[in-house]
């Protein structure tokens, strides 16, 4: 198993003075699929992607990318391995043709073609300085320096930080055509989720305390339901528990997230004491059901 | 690797570079334009004298001009990198990191030196025009310690920029001070301090490359 993962994460715990960040956190990302990290604020996701790029220290427990320990990766292995930092991070006193010419030599199967077929949809000249971009022209700098690289696992912390609609579907698209071979694994983070069913595969809820739970993206936009329960006086309002994840009330009506087909939803609440009449699923995107899995606050 | 660090140094401190080689240059001429007035205000053998015999400095002007290009030139190098972390971009970079942060080093002290040899220039012309020949190496002698002062500063600044936690960026900040006040001391007689102190530099060099492996290996944001 330790083989095939592109990512390993065993037994880490990491805090922040006495705040606990993971207790005992176990991941593991599979070779050749494009996993996103999903979770509320505060939960960890930023850490965790430090250490996976070798930028923060665990504390206890192993962190591996591509069998090697995430905080010491060896020349060959870190050649394997791209990273996106949140902000398309990027030396932006060069120009479009400097920043190619200075990361070439690093990498024996660089290709260049894949970078100035991106970046010359920018329309800008070879000569044009990065600062003066756009931070939506960056992002596609940062994604074609990423491709020529030709890295087998990317790490892409907050892809969709700073850009409009149109340059995150640009970078998507982008990302699902450089992924179509299927070799490649894909690690992300991202605040904008709707994206995400354009290409990822897989989804890892992270939660508060270090708990981990990996879904197919299709198994999970399936099986992971909304019910609307309309309210009624003397009725009481379902809680949280057994096979319902989460309840959110609303003015006349309460929308329920339970990973229950509809019958043994209605059995279970009414062995509870509550009433099902009116019990009806709803449509969700997958924002609604993050938001849904996760809690509004 | 050596290329691609230099070309990338330049694209970044190149400006800089450029304006702290004006700036030594503009000192170099004013000292060139001090020594003539003063030889227009006193007579030659007075000037001779208070130089050659009483040994007064007469490129006293420049004494803390290579701290500063020194410090200067770091600043212009290693706060960009600090700057959103991008010091992370290149210690990705599949290379061995301490040669990659030494190939930095290279090519930041690369350009002090072609500072520096602005004002040995500058330094040299002078005496020439003013002094006897002989006094040039005399002239250079007493200017080498403020050089190594200079490098020094460049480096003991790297240590400070490169060091992420703030209580040991204090730390640095003595450590630099100390290792350029070094130059900065007049000799004690015999052997100028300094010579000694130039062993301090190579060292100074391979300190920077503690801060780089505790950025790289903190366990703390």
């Amino acid at each position: 198993m330790e083989q095939e993962a592109a990512i390993s994460v065993q037994g880490l715990r990491h805090r922040y003075g006495r705040r606990v960040i993971y207790d005992g956190l176990d991941l593991c990302v599979p070779r050749g699929r494009v996993v996103a990290l999903l979770g509320k604020n505060g939960v960890g996701k930023t850490t965790l992607i430090r250490i996976l790029m070798g930028f923060l220290r665990p504390m206890a427990g192993t962190c591996r990318v591509l069998g090697a320990p995430s905080h010491a990766l060896d020349e060959a292995t870190r050649r394997r391995v791209g990273l996106l930092f949140e902000g398309h991070v990027a030396y932006d006193f060069m120009t479009i043709a400097q920043i190619e010419r200075f990361h070439a030599p690093f990498y024996p199967a660089w290709n260049r073609d894949l970078y100035y077929d991106l970046v010359q949809r920018l329309g800008l000249p070879h000569d044009h300085v990065i600062a003066r971009m756009s931070e939506g022209q960056r992002s596609q700098v940062v994604l074609g320096l990423l491709m020529a690289q030709r890295p087998e696992l990317l790490i892409l912390d907050d892809y969709s930080m700073g850009l409009d609609a149109g340059y995150r579907r640009l970078f998507v698209d982008m990302m699902a055509e450089y992924l179509r071979d299927g070799e490649r694994t894909v690690f992300l983070t991202s605040h904008v989720i709707q994206d995400m069913e354009r290409f990822v595969e897989d989804i890892v809820f992270l939660e508060r305390g270090g708990a981990a739970r990996r879904f197919g993206l299709r198994d999970f936009l399936r099986d992971f339901c909304c019910y609307r329960l309309p309210k009624s006086a003397g009725r009481p309002l379902p809680e949280p528990g057994g096979s319902v994840r989460n309840v959110e009330e609303h003015a006349g009506h309460v929308e329920i997230f339970s990973f229950a087909a509809p019958d043994a939803l209605a059995g279970e609440l009414a062995a509870r004491g509550c009433a099902c009449d009116g019990l009806e699923r709803l449509p969700m995107s997958l924002e609604d059901a993050f938001i849904g899995y996760t809690g509004r606050y | 690797m050596l290329r691609a660090v230099l070309a990338k140094e330049l694209h970044k401190a190149g400006r800089w570079l450029a304006v702290l080689l004006a700036a030594n240059a503009l000192a170099a001429t004013g000292l060139w334009l001090r020594t003539r007035t003063l030889f227009h205000r006193e007579h030659a053998e007075i000037v001779w004298y208070q130089v050659m015999q009483l040994g007064h400095p007469f490129c006293d002007m420049l004494r803390h001009l290579p701290l500063a290009t020194g410090a200067g030139l770091a600043l212009a190098q290693f706060l960009p990198e600090m700057r959103d972390e991008r010091l992370r971009l290149s210690l990705h970079l599949p290379a061995d990191s301490s040669l990659l942060i030494l190939a930095h080093l290279a090519a930041g002290l690369a350009g002090l030196a072609a500072c520096l040899a602005v004002q040995a220039a500058g330094i040299a012309l002078t005496v020439r025009a003013w002094f006897p020949a002989e006094m040039t190496g005399h002239a250079l002698a007493l200017w080498t310690p403020r050089a190594l002062a200079g490098a020094a500063g460049y480096l003991g600044m790297a240590l400070v920029l490169l060091e992420p936690s703030f209580l040991r960026r204090l730390t640095n900040v003595c450590i630099a001070a100390a290792a350029a006040g070094l130059f900065l001391l007049p000799p004690q007689g015999g052997i100028p301090l300094s010579l000694w102190s130039a062993a301090s530099l190579p060292l100074l060099a391979l300190a920077v490359l503690h801060p780089v492996g505790r950025y790289r290996n903190r366990k703390v944001d």
